[in-house]
């Protein structure tokens, strides 16, 4: 009987500690979902940091091809003082192809800007409108660095007269 | 005769299945809290340990980035102070280039149906710059059909004069660039 007593008596002793040990197991769980939680909340701001670090590094390694992207614009689409002269040359095929004759073409050389110099062609035309519309067309499609100002189209008498000023750039 | 039972023992008699089914219980009851003790620590231990380590090379790393990033932000700081007006006359470029005459005269075209005549057309290769046109008609309602199509670009119509049966208008807009 007292083996018996004895025993039940160890039992409901370990029952108590193991009780409290699960009591203690869930609020130690609670405690460290919360310092889980911070934890998660660092993980995420990491995450958009990484983010944004990213999109820097994007915006880093652009900023590292300018250079190079501006240097092969420059080459590839601004003129050089030979290049102008077969701009002149294209001028003058382009108006002959459309029938079109300039009487007076006035050049004004502006000053060095950023490496640049601009060039500021004007000169009047006299057809019909679709002879103009083709060659402003013919111009427009050419890939180097000139382009028209500006237009001023009158009609007469069949005829169009049209004020033309083109810009034409020159590298440095 | 009625027998009369005595128990002559110091103790009282212990009930053994009832004793047993008690002692069974506690042990039960000892093994439940035991396991949930056991599977909450070691779940818990198994998370930690992957979180752990996850956030130990979270901080590693976000160390290594915040000098990669203050070190690319001083360097394009650097690079927009050296190349943002060389990019910017480039940018001015490219915009010009594209601004098309051909465009805008196709615009007109299908904005004056028949009937109407321009006398007098200027264009601007400007990005806020208006069309400047001076457009005639046989009647006044050719000249409204005109407005009407031109209404949803800014139209601003300077003067319409009536001259000998001839209606004669001075209007400016602005034309969108159909190669954007």
């Amino acid at each position: 009987m007292k083996k018996n007593k004895l025993l039940v008596t160890v039992l409901l002793a370990l029952l108590a500690v193991s009780a409290a040990g699960c009591l203690f197991s869930f609020a130690y769980v609670s405690w460290q979902e919360l310092s889980r939680q911070n934890r998660l909340r660092a993980l995420q701001d990491f995450e958009l940091q990484e983010k944004a670090a990213r999109a820097l590094n994007a915006e880093y390694r652009e900023w590292q091809k300018l250079p190079g992207a501006l240097r092969s614009f420059r080459r590839r689409h601004l003129l050089s003082m030979d290049e102008f002269a077969a701009f002149r040359r294209e001028l003058d095929a382009r108006l002959a192809a459309n029938g079109l004759r300039a009487p007076r073409i006035d050049l004004s050389f502006g000053a060095s800007r950023n490496g640049m110099r601009k060039v500021l062609v004007k000169f009047s035309l006299e057809g019909s409108y679709r002879e103009l519309k083709k060659f402003i067309f013919a111009m427009e499609a050419k890939a180097k660095m000139y382009f028209f100002g500006s237009l001023q189209l009158s009609a007469s008498a069949g005829k169009v007269k049209g004020a033309f000023t083109m810009e034409v750039v020159l590298g440095e | 005769m009625k027998k009369i039972p005595y128990n002559l023992a110091r103790e009282r008699k212990i009930d053994g299945r009832r004793f047993a089914r008690t002692l069974g219980v506690l042990l039960l009851a000892l093994a439940a809290f035991n396991a949930v003790t056991v599977f909450n620590l070691t779940r818990l231990q198994r998370r930690d340990r992957a979180e752990q380590t996850d956030s130990r090379s979270a901080v590693r790393l976000l160390k290594t980035l915040k000098e990669q990033t203050r070190s690319q932000q001083e360097q394009i700081v650097l690079m927009k102070k050296a190349w943002e007006r060389p990019l910017a006359a480039a940018n001015s470029l490219i915009e010009r280039k594209r601004f098309s005459f051909v465009a805008r005269l196709d615009f007109l075209e299908r904005a004056c149906g028949s009937g109407t005549l321009v006398r007098q057309l200027s264009i601007v290769n400007a990005p806020a710059a208006r069309v400047q046109m001076t457009v005639s008609a046989l009647a006044q309602n050719r000249l409204l059909q005109l407005y009407k199509k031109l209404l949803p670009y800014e139209l601003a119509i300077a003067n319409e004069n009536q001259i000998a049966g001839d209606y004669l208008a001075r209007v400016s807009f602005r034309i969108p660039d159909e190669k954007k």
